[in-house]
């Protein structure tokens, strides 16, 4: 079929007003603030319910037109890029919410929702309910956050955010809409069991498997205490030896930490950015909640014994200070108190625009080592050592961030960013750990290390979900 | 005003995190641009990307939908106020310069903009009526012509409070006010001459310079200690715009700021309560691009008989009504539909009146409010004063 003929059938799908092929568009969808190579779709289209969307997988699967779900574009992996073109689906306009389940405690949303509207909303009817928030900008998707496995002010009683999904609703490739989880079955989103858990063809699958146009997250108890503390270790083998020590008191809502380095940008220090001899290496941040006082108190004392049977082992450190007394000092930090929030301190240091990452997840045994030899990667390719971590689900697992922002005007410095992420990508999958949100490149790495039956059974789901191989290809090595 | 060139360090800071597309803490619409058309390349972080692929070679002012991107915006600089990165205080400043250098490539304004452009030619005012039309609402309320008359106040009307017929009551509102409180103002008449917001909003820095020169001479040439408007858009062009073409040497104050002065002083006396409730719409150009917020609020809070309520996005934050930058003239029904929007907000705090202190915005909140058959009924402070005043 002819281009003009498929634009002529996606205009009678979403209405003319909601198809663009214009360069200043295509442009604006061809890219993202990561180094991955720009690639231009053909048509973007911006749906308004899962019918709309349904006809339009239909289409592309007559005419063989890939397909790439898109949301805000910030994922940091260049996922949204429509590496062979074709249609990328802007979920924005499907963006409602569609119900707070107090009792049940429960939000189901739209894709087109963010952190942001859904926290405005609870604060504003529910305010006896929390979600957890990411450290990322608050426009960024509920939905793509949960399907891309993120990580969360609340990772550490709960896991990844994928960990608090209930139900589905998805546009298969072939344009059939299926319900996944007990919506299925009873029609109220309350939990993944007691079935087949078929919301795995759809989590961590980058957009391959389905259009996800409903999801149910998990909501918490407001708590009516919340403490938040800092501790500054000088060494990462005493923050990481602290950080499962603590995920073990069984008594912390957030367990998290930056490199020094982050959090000088934090208050404002321009580069070049290193630790300074004397300098404590790490920032850790815990946050504990409670019912009442005396409960907050005894949290506060669990924590405080340990950190004294830490300075009885000799381990420096500086802390527990609480989060105002370190806003006296430095209010930037106000960034850390609540959240979702906004990474200017980051994003900042993106002095063009350019901002990469390699994240992932592994064992909180093995975090020292890739942490000291990730920064000293970043450190001789001339990028501050920066990097975040968080214990996930109790302290099962951790997750290992380097983030990277960069010149992106300079094509030395982008051919010099990926050569490290590249190596810190081998660095993480040589010492246990995966990339998430996996860009095409790291995802291939992945791939190419995997267990071949995995790989097999990967190819087979794909394969079965999408023959045709229109959804998000490129990605995941399809 | 900043030049084309002079964007390309500020343009390439934004990473488009999206930060701009709503408002800080209430998380609410900042953008008008983006919740109409919702595609990318019209909230501030798609405009920047649109400036950085002209300056890197990658787009045209010619290619299809550049020109409709940087001209379907309000200017209103919301999202100035929503961006945390150093770019941000510079948004409205790109949009203006990118207009600019589509004006000298001969790829905008759009069509429904060129008739303005000849009105200023013609007449020194956008709304195609001779100069003589600019002074019909001041007949007989025995207002000093400044031109043959010394005085310590100009008051500056603006074209679109003086030719807009519907709109007359904030003039005749404003001149009764001074009046009553005894100041020596004039006007210039015949002889003002357009502040010229409009051009630097739509891109012509031809005509903007020689109106802005031509204006500063004659506004220095006066000698009044103080320049009054009763419009943002001239405010802000005035006090803020002009900067870069040359000083003018009086002070310069909107109406809101100078009759607060009147109030604090004593100056004005109220005679009747109102007995209304009321809120508030920040212009966009005499609040979050002029820098003025408290004045219009402490009046209104201190007047008898007024309950003040506050909308859900105010000050920094304040939703635009969708007329400015040359979006009302260009897509009409676009800025109806958004002001329609505001005006929910504002009858979402149970009030009567909206105040407001800008003649274009007055334009848009009246259309919309017919529109909706809203029972809200739009007042410019001004004219809400010279009621009270009023036996």
């Amino acid at each position: 079929m002819e281009k003009e003929e498929i634009k002529k059938r996606l205009e009678e799908i979403a209405g003319k007003e909601w198809v663009r092929d214009d360069a200043a568009t295509l442009f604006l969808y061809s890219r993202d603030m990561t180094e991955n190579e720009p690639h231009a779709p053909d048509w973007v289209v911006m749906p308004e319910n899962p019918g709309e969307i349904q006809a339009v997988m239909r289409l592309a699967n007559e005419t063989l037109t890939p397909v790439t779900p898109y949301v805000s574009g910030a994922n940091v992996g260049g996922l949204t890029i429509p590496v062979k073109g074709g249609i990328i689906l802007d979920l924005k306009r499907m963006n409602r919410i569609l119900e707070i389940n107090e009792s049940d405690m429960y939000a189901l949303v739209e894709p087109g929702v963010t952190f942001g509207h859904l926290r405005a909303d609870l604060d504003r009817n529910h305010p006896k309910l929390i979600y957890t928030y990411p450290m990322a900008p608050p426009f960024t998707s509920v939905t793509c956050n949960a399907l891309l496995d993120g990580l969360c002010n609340l990772s550490h009683p709960h896991g990844a955010t994928s960990d608090w999904i209930n139900s589905l609703e998805v546009v298969l490739p072939s344009g059939e809409l299926a319900r996944i989880g007990s919506a299925a079955i009873s029609g109220r989103w309350v939990s993944r069991v007691p079935l087949p858990d078929l919301a795995g063809l759809f989590i961590g699958w980058q957009g391959l498997t389905g259009i996800v146009t409903k999801i149910a997250v998990q909501l918490c108890p407001k708590p009516a205490f919340l403490k938040r503390a800092f501790i500054l270790p000088y060494s990462y083998s005493t923050a990481y030896e602290m950080m499962r020590e603590l995920s073990w008191t069984r008594v912390l809502d957030d367990i998290a930490g930056l490199s020094w380095v982050a959090g000088k940008m934090m208050y404002g220090r321009h580069g070049p950015i290193t630790r300074d001899p004397g300098e404590p290496g790490f920032i850790l941040f815990v946050e504990y909640s409670a019912n009442t006082r005396s409960e907050l108190w005894s949290k506060t004392m669990i924590l405080n014994n340990l950190l004294k049977d830490f300075e009885r082992k000799g381990k420096t450190f500086e802390g527990p200070l609480d989060i105002n007394a370190i806003l006296r000092f430095f209010p930037e930090y106000a960034k850390l108190a609540n959240f979702p929030t906004t990474l200017d301190f980051l994003l900042d240091y993106a002095e063009s625009g350019g901002f990469s990452w390699v994240g992932s997840y592994g064992p909180t045994s093995n975090w020292t080592s890739p942490t000291e030899k990730g920064s000293a990667i970043m450190e001789k390719y001339g990028f501050p050592p920066l990097f975040n971590c968080r214990s996930m689900k109790g302290g099962h697992y951790g997750s290992l961030r380097f983030l990277i922002p960069f010149d992106k005007r300079d094509p030395e410095v982008t051919k010099k960013l990926r050569i490290c992420l590249e190596e810190i990508c081998d660095l993480l999958l040589d010492e246990g750990f995966i990339p998430y949100k996996a860009p095409n490149w790291a995802a291939k790495k992945i791939i190419s290390r995997a267990d071949p039956g995995w790989v097999n059974l990967l190819k087979t789901v794909k394969n079965a979900l999408d023959p045709n191989g229109i959804l998000n290809p490129g990605h995941w090595g399809f | 005003m900043m030049e084309f060139d002079d964007i390309r360090n500020w343009v390439v800071r934004c990473v488009r995190c999206g930060t701009c597309k709503y408002t800080n803490e209430t998380y609410l619409p900042s953008c008008p641009a983006g919740e109409r058309f919702r595609f990318e390349p019209f909230y501030a972080s798609g405009k920047n990307f649109i400036a950085r692929g002209i300056i890197e070679g990658a787009l045209k002012f010619s290619d299809p939908g550049v020109v409709e991107a940087i001209y379907s915006c309000p200017t209103c600089g919301n999202c100035q106020s929503q961006c945390p990165l150093p770019h941000h205080e510079h948004l409205v400043d790109i949009y203006e310069a990118m207009r600019a250098r589509a004006v000298e490539e001969g790829a905008g304004p759009l069509p429904a903009h060129k008739p303005l452009l000849a009105s200023l030619r013609q007449y020194d005012n956008p709304w195609m009526q001779p100069r003589a039309s600019k002074v019909r609402w001041a007949k007989e309320l025995g207002i000093k012509d400044i031109s043959k008359e010394k005085a310590r106040v100009l008051y500056f009307v603006g074209c679109t409070a003086a030719l807009d017929p519907t709109l007359r009551n904030i003039p005749t509102a404003t001149a009764t006010l001074l009046k009553s409180a005894g100041v020596d103002f004039g006007i210039l008449g015949e002889a003002e001459i357009c502040c010229a917001s409009t051009t630097l909003r739509i891109g012509d820095r031809k005509l903007f310079k020689n109106l802005a020169e031509r204006n500063i001479e004659l506004l220095n040439r006066i000698k009044v200690e103080t320049i009054v408007t009763s419009c943002a858009g001239c405010f802000k062009t005035l006090k803020h715009d002009y900067k870069s073409i040359g000083k003018i040497k009086p002070q310069i104050l909107h109406s809101s700021e100078f009759i607060y002065r009147l109030f604090l002083g004593g100056k004005l006396k109220f005679k009747k309560e109102a007995n209304q409730v009321v809120t508030y719409h920040d212009p966009c150009h005499l609040g979050r691009l002029g820098g003025v917020f408290d004045p219009p609020r402490r009046i209104l809070r201190y007047l008898p008989g007024i309950t003040f309520r506050e909308m859900d996005r105010i000050r920094e934050n304040a939703y635009c009504c969708g007329a400015g930058g040359g979006v009302r003239t260009a897509f009409p029904d676009w800025a109806t539909d958004n002001v329609g929007t505001r005006i929910e907000e504002a009858e979402k705090t149970g009030a009567r009146l909206l105040v407001s202190t800008c003649p274009f915005c007055a334009q848009n909140f009246m259309t919309g409010i017919e529109k909706k058959g809203s029972s809200l009924e739009y007042v410019d402070l001004v004219d809400l004063l010279n009621r009270l005043i009023r036996e």
